[in-house]
Parts: structure tokens; sequence; C-alpha cells
């Protein structure tokens, strides 16, 4: 799956450029992300404005990630649309999570 | 009892869907497009997306987990929202009984959990569940209410999308 990184300082954004975080790529995702943080970083932002749906197990994944940082780094999510939103809510998965309204500013130039 | 109603109309859709996680993504896909041509309430969409997702997935995981094999898809609309079944010839549940899904992981933890949101999500966004076992068939019976998510005046999607 497509996934795009800008690092920027101390935060590492990583877009996903797909529309849905679903059971048909988990598992890609989580190991695409696994190479991707090991690059260090404070933060990581996942930027999830393009994903307009994420199921049950696009949030295993999601949560994987954030394991994978250990405690000492950040995982925080931005643009999260209606449906991937609501996910996050009912599981309370929102109060885990630092979730940013807005995609970050630094991404919308990118092509 | 859900699994005895009988629709007199047709049904909105009515698929034969692969076992497999890419064809249950086009399904899903090709549902939302029909409710929203429908005009149902965006929220209630939304909810059967999430639904049926953990449902569709639920039977490739599990009750093809060896086999191959085709899971039918039927919407109905109801007076208050949509009635889904799903139909597969899969294992069936363990114990006979769908998991309860009653409680949402904890996440108090340290160790946060990575599953066991499917059926909590399937159990709270449902007005009603139920699995029924017929000789070699799983019934899934799924009844989802616009009630659950009133509609609004206006509704505007994220992505800009108003619902005509």
């Amino acid at each position: 799956m497509k996934l795009v990184t800008h690092p920027s300082e101390d935060t590492l954004i990583v877009r996903a450029a797909e529309d849905r975080i679903d059971a048909a790529v988990a598992i890609q995702f989580k190991d695409q992300m696994r190479e991707i943080v090991q690059a260090p970083s404070a933060r990581v932002i996942l930027d999830l404005s393009q994903v307009v749906f994420l199921d049950s197990s696009g949030l295993g994944a999601v949560v994987a990630v954030m394991k994978l940082l250990g405690p000492d780094r950040r995982l925080e999510l931005a643009g999260l649309t209606p449906t991937v939103e609501k996910v996050f809510r009912l599981t309370r998965m929102d109060t885990v999570f630092t979730i940013h309204r807005d995609a970050p500013a630094t991404l919308r130039h990118v092509g | 009892m859900l699994h005895e109603r009988k629709a007199v109309d047709p049904p909105l859709l009515d698929l034969s869907i692969p076992s497999d996680f890419h064809s249950v993504r086009k399904a899903l896909q090709q549902t939302v497009e029909t409710l929203e041509d429908l005009r149902l309430p965006v929220d209630l969409i939304a909810s059967a997306q999430i639904v049926l997702a953990e449902a569709l997935n639920n039977v490739v995981e599990h009750a093809y987990r060896d086999t191959a094999g085709t899971i039918r898809l039927c919407i109905f609309q109801t007076e208050g929202g949509v009635l889904c079944q799903i139909e597969d010839l899969g294992y069936p549940m363990p114990g006979g009984k769908m998991p309860e899904g009653l409680t949402v992981p904890d996440l108090s933890v340290p160790d946060l959990p990575e599953g066991g949101f499917g059926w909590y999500l399937s159990h709270t966004l449902s007005r009603e569940l139920a699995y029924t076992r017929c000789g070699d068939r799983n019934l899934l019976s799924i009844l989802l209410s616009a009630e659950q998510s009133p509609p609004k005046a206006t509704t505007v999607a994220k992505n800009g999308k108003v619902p005509r």
C-alpha cells in the first residue's frame, strides 16, 4: 500500500495514500510502518485524511504501530474522516491517541 | 424472530462474494454506493459498512478458514433502516453462538489490545443481531436502524459529498 513519508524536524509525518486500511491490507500496513518508523523521531503523525474506511483489522494495525514505537515516542493521528472517526470513538481509541482534526499543513503542498 | 422475517419487497442488494478480503472490500463499496443512491442517512450507511465489514471478514477468517467458498449478502429495506442477511457454508461459530462483544476491550492496560473490537462494534451499532445455523448453512441477520443515528437536515460528508 502507498505510504508517503515526510520527515520534519523531530516529527515524522506519514500520509496513508490509500482509501482504506482494512483486512485486505492491515498486515502490509503494519509491515511497512515497521520499516518507516525505524527512522528516529520523537513524534510520528499518521495522516489519515485520504482514508475513508478503516475496520477492526485496520484499527488493530494502528495500535500495533503505536506499540512498535515504544513508550518514549508518540503516535498521533490526523484528518480522520467520518466513518474512521466513528470507529475510533466507539472503541474509545480516541482517548488513546492524540487526534488532530486537520492533516498536517506541511503535506498540503506536496503533490 | 429476525431470521424468520420475510421480506415482501425484493432486496436492495443480493451479492455472491468470494471468500477473500479484496472481494469483501468490493462488496462493501458496492453496498455503500447502493445505499447512497437510495439517499439513506449518512450515519446509517457508515454503521452498515462497519458492521458488514466485521461480519464478512469473520466469514473469510473463520467460517472459510481452510476452504474457499461463497458468501451471500442480501440487504432489504425496512421501515426504520435496513436488514442485512449473510449466509455461508463454512464452519459454525464456536459453541454455535456469536461472541458476546458486549464490552469494549480494556484500554487501561499497559499492553493495549489489538483485537476484540469487531464484535463490540457490531453489537453496539446493530439494533438486532442474530446468528443461527440451519443444516450446513450459517445465517447472520443484522438489523440496522436509522433511529440510532438520526438523519441530519443537511449532511455534508468530509469528502464534500452531499447525499442527493
